[in-house]
């Protein structure tokens, strides 16, 4: 039996709604203090860590770079741009900066070519492939002064098997790692050698992403040859793994510093003298602490340029 | 496999195998190198396996010129150390950025993306500064500190714990578990694959820092082992490459290992990182 | 065991108001089935129930006592999540046994070997188990006891899930769309048990779903909901027969109720195209009349009806439906229930004259709420309808 419509409970009208009892509004504000509480109990510790150990420490870097402190000295004075002036006329930094660049120059587009060579010879055939990839990833887990200490044997001018094979060719090798025009070379080499197998994981992941019918669609739409799928898949659809790589070696490439501190100290001659080594010898043997800041704001000044173009290009990408 | 011998194929095996005959090159000769005595090495010729078999003499000397076990047990110390303390930071912040709404979240991520771009080169000399007034240079403290906010584990942890169903974070509270219960009891062991990944690349990044040991470490017993490796060598007289090679063997062997026994994580450890990009 | 009070609330989220004055009073023991289109709020209704979330006005009773200051643990519910929720590295017994064990052990006897050491916790820990067991007994899960949820299929975690919440004997089982993720056959049967369920424990349930199906078979008492209101609270048999609301009828029933307009004339009797016998109503304006599939009939060679004409008609086996469209334009296209053997001869394109059964029809009005109907002439033959 249907019940009498007047019967069915009304709605109060959706205009008003009642207002908040007291009880309500003490238990809002409880739980909103409760997640106040929990969200920053949570995360203030590593706020502080942040703050204590990164930002407050690059401030003081940026204050340093405008005095002339050096280490255990009793006074401090406030120099200006000073320690920027000296750097612009100094020999020796400006070796060592363009030799970081040459020497990125050198190992970027080396171990990226090398590094996705890798990754696509591997990927392209399931035969040694996880082999392979372990082999070509070994590198990474080594420690890197230890490996560097052994290339260094093994670009020993007369004892090292690099000179010893090329002897039979009639060639007589170089001193590596102490001719002027090899050593930074030598040292980049070594770089490509560990960077490859890294670089080539990264690409490993960035060919699984790109979606195996998109290279169906490809052959049915005429490309035949592998190149030609290269260039119309696998190309456009890792340029955003290709920026990354190219970011990350780059930004590693300017952190030389352990074969140089392990191999050459800079030498001979400043001729494998690179920005961090350089820094780490203005200010820690040297000790003119407030000079090397001023060095570490232009390390600095570096990676954002980096960065920043990285962005704009993937933001340029991301537009086409 | 029933696919044919193309010449693509072989030439694929080809050159893969050149290149990692390049990629073993180090390894193997170092090792080989390690086993011959000093008259061998300094002979001329080349020769694969050793004529002489001086292993035993090398690595023994290897230990004598240096602390070898003291240098990788530093390295455990170091990177356990530093470890312990980025999980104990990072994890509760990166889940107080995911799944908490509160008024200093876009400071606190504002503040993880800038730091991403600092390295530890940046902060070194103020630190160093500020270690030197407390008296902790040369400490483990100094070796450790530094190290224990790992942005990029925030920034990794908060993208993992962001795909963590919100429903099993409201079942956790239903049943009554607190918030600090729910990031430890809950949200870490439905992580554990970023969890160990990053574990691995944390390790592996602070096992083979030279830079920031070099500046703040003067004394032998507290080298960790890539700084191990320069005391090392500076306390060649001669130039003797038998127990060099050696050194480098014994020193580069854990993580090497390590690798070998955990390839798959490993792995997952640096594409997780590329994923961030 | 208790009853569930929800007295004008309101929520707002950024500048919609998805919950506007609701008020819900849910006796003991009661199935209620919240059931509504998507984003009627029917799920952020039942998160205020639960103590997720709080809302900004209004107050909910459990048992008669108002828990708005209380956490949903501190609430006597349980609850089970469309995703099951269920914690992937805890076995099922693990799982089940969770909620006893944050409540009734103290933090230092949660400690892995602690609680084997204190007399109290290992007592505890016992009559835990047993619970646990019961518990395990009741849904059949005895030998997915150590597994984790990866290993189990999406029902045999549903009733991980259900076992969750019935171990801790809560005052209201709330239950947010958890069949949704099921298949269709799953679903049928997880249904029955969960009605099951409800038989044998006797306790308070809540239980949210977009699907009317589930809503009208397994409930004792229905809520729909639309755009945060509920437009009415009734027993299933009572919300299809008598739906309050035009939008009620349109959403319980399937397929879905047919809505012809209609006038008042002068006198005051309903003029509708098909209606077999006068109607009287008080209303006036633009009146709707609602008739459901079943309600119509084939008209008689000789009879007048509802011109239309066969757009397709569909044979499930025991019936058919007829797609019609009416020749008078305001009355669009028409779904009719009928025989297989009368639809049988009907071809697309042809003629048919439907007719409406005198108490079957609806009567809506202006603003969408049902009226009153009295038979015009002969004395009214209201619940009696015409079953075709």
């Amino acid at each position: 039996m249907p019940s009498d419509l007047a019967a069915l409970p009304r709605l109060a009208a959706t205009s008003d709604p009642v207002p908040a009892s007291p009880a309500l509004r003490r238990a809002r504000r409880v739980r909103a203090v409760g997640a106040a509480l929990t969200g920053w109990g949570l995360s203030l510790p590593a706020g502080l860590l942040m703050l204590a150990i990164i930002l407050i420490p690059t401030l003081s870097a940026a204050v340093l770079a405008v005095t002339d402190y050096q280490l255990g000295a009793r006074s401090v004075r406030f120099v200006a741009g000073q320690n920027f002036a000296e750097l612009w006329n100094d020999r020796v930094f400006w070796r060592a900066f363009t030799n970081t660049l040459v020497y990125t120059l050198m190992t970027v587009p080396t171990s990226v070519a090398l590094g996705l060579g890798a990754a696509l010879l591997i990927e392209s055939d399931p035969l040694g492939r996880t082999t392979f990839r372990t082999i070509y990833f070994l590198p990474v887990t080594a420690l890197l002064v230890a490996m560097a200490t052994v290339w260094e044997f093994i670009l020993h001018p007369q004892l090292g098997l690099v000179n010893q094979l090329l002897r039979p060719l009639g060639i007589i090798g170089p001193d590596w790692l102490s001719h002027p025009d090899w050593v930074l070379t030598s040292l980049a080499f070594i770089f490509v050698w560990q960077q490859t197998g890294y670089n080539m994981i990264l690409f490993l992941a960035g060919l699984k992403a790109v979606p195996s019918e998109l290279y169906q669609a490809a052959r049915v739409d005429g490309a035949d040859r592998a190149i030609d799928r290269f260039v119309m898949v696998t190309w456009p659809g890792l340029a955003a793994t290709t920026l990354f790589v190219v970011l990350i070696t780059t930004l590693y490439s300017f952190r030389v510093f352990d074969t140089v501190a392990a191999l050459t100290q800079g030498g001979p001659a400043n001729a494998s003298n690179v920005l961090l080594y350089n820094i780490y010898r203005e200010g820690f043997v040297y000790l003119r602490t407030g000079y090397a800041s001023a060095m570490v704001l232009v390390f600095l000044a570096m990676i954002l340029v980096v960065v920043l173009l990285q962005m704009r290009a993937s933001r340029a990408r991301g537009r086409a | 496999m029933t696919r044919g011998w193309s010449a693509g194929r072989i030439a694929r095996l080809a050159v893969l195998t050149a290149g990692a005959a390049v990629m073993l090159m180090p390894f193997l000769w170092g090792f080989i190198a390690s086993l011959k005595p000093a008259a061998e090495i300094w002979s001329g010729r080349i020769t694969f396996w050793p004529e002489q078999m001086h292993a035993v003499e090398n690595y023994t000397e290897a230990f004598r010129r240096a602390p070898l076990g003291r240098f990788l047990l530093n390295g455990v110390i170091v990177c356990a150390g530093i470890l312990l303390f980025q999980l104990l930071f990072a994890i509760p912040c990166a889940y107080a950025l995911s799944k908490t709404r509160f008024r200093g979240r876009t400071l606190i991520f504002g503040a993880v993306l800038v730091c991403l771009l600092i390295p530890i080169h940046v902060t070194a000399i103020p630190l160093y500064i500020g270690f030197a007034r407390v008296g902790l240079l040369n400490t483990y403290a100094a070796l450790i500190a530094p190290f224990t906010i790992s942005v990029f584990g925030i920034f990794l942890f908060r993208q993992f714990f962001s795909a963590i169903p919100d429903d099993l974070i409201a079942a956790a509270r239903v049943d009554g578990f607190s918030e600090w219960a729910i990031v430890w009891r809950v949200v870490v062991p439905a992580s554990w694959p970023a969890i160990t990944a990053f574990a691995i690349f944390s390790v592996t990044n602070h096992w083979n820092d030279l830079f920031w040991p070099f500046i703040v470490i003067q004394s032998t017993d507290l080298a960790p082992p890539a700084l191990g490796v320069i005391y090392f060598r500076r306390d060649e007289t001669g130039v003797d490459f038998g127990p060099m090679m050696a050194a480098t063997m014994i020193v580069t062997a854990p993580l090497v290992v390590a690798f070998l026994f955990a390839q798959r994580r490993f792995i997952d450890g640096i594409t997780l990182s590329g994923v961030k990009g | 065991m208790a009853s569930l009070e929800i007295s004008a609330v309101s929520k707002r989220y950024a500048a919609s108001a998805v919950l506007r004055n609701v008020s819900l009073s849910v006796p003991d023991g009661a199935f209620l089935t919240l059931v509504g289109p998507s984003g009627c709020g029917k799920s952020t209704l039942l998160r205020i129930v639960s103590g997720l979330e709080l809302q900004e006005a209004g107050e909910v009773r459990i048992g008669g006592q108002p828990v708005s200051h209380l956490r949903p643990s501190q609430r006597d519910i349980a609850m089970v999540f469309q995703s099951y929720a269920l914690y992937p590295h805890m076995t099922v017994e693990q799982n089940i046994a969770i909620p006893l064990i944050l409540r009734r052990l103290r933090l230092h006897e949660r400690l892995p070997m602690v609680a084997r050491l204190l007399p109290r916790a290992r007592a505890e820990l016992a009559a835990i188990r047993t619970e646990v067991d019961r518990v395990i007994a009741i849904l059949g899960l005895e030998t997915l006891r150590h597994r984790r949820p990866a290993e189990l299929s999406g029902g045999q975690r549903q009733r991980v899930a259900v076992g969750r919440a019935m171990v801790r004997r809560p005052a209201v089982f709330l239950m947010d769309e958890p069949l949704s993720n099921l298949d269709a056959k799953l679903r049928v049967h997880m249904r029955s048990e969960i009605a099951g369920l409800h038989r044998r424990l006797g306790a308070t349930f809540v239980y949210v779903t977009h699907d009317q199906v589930e809503a009208m078979t397994m409930s004792t008492l229905v809520a729909v909901m639309m755009e945060g209101e509920i437009l009415q609270v009734a027993p299933p048999a009572e919300i299809y027969a008598a739906p309050a609301d035009v939008r009620v009828a349109e959403f319980i029933g399937s397929p879905k109720i047919n809505v012809l307009p209609a006038t008042r004339r002068a006198d005051g009797v309903l003029e509708a195209p098909g209606l077999s016998c006068a109607l009287r109503v008080e209303a006036a304006g633009a009146l709707r009349l609602g008739v459901r599939p079943e309600a119509f009939r084939l008209a008689a060679p000789d009879e007048a009806g509802l011109a239309a004409r066969v757009v397709s008609t569909e044979h499930t086996g025991p019936e058919a439906y007829l797609h019609a469209l009416a020749e008078d334009p305001q009355a669009g296209p028409l779904i009719a229930r009928l025989a297989p053997a009368e639809a049988a001869g009907l071809a697309p394109g042809a003629q048919v004259t439907l007719r409406i059964a005198p108490g079957a029809a609806l009567v809506f009005g202006a603003d969408g709420r049902r009226v009153e109907t009295r038979a015009a002439t002969a004395p009214a033959t209201a619940g009696v309808r015409h079953a075709v």
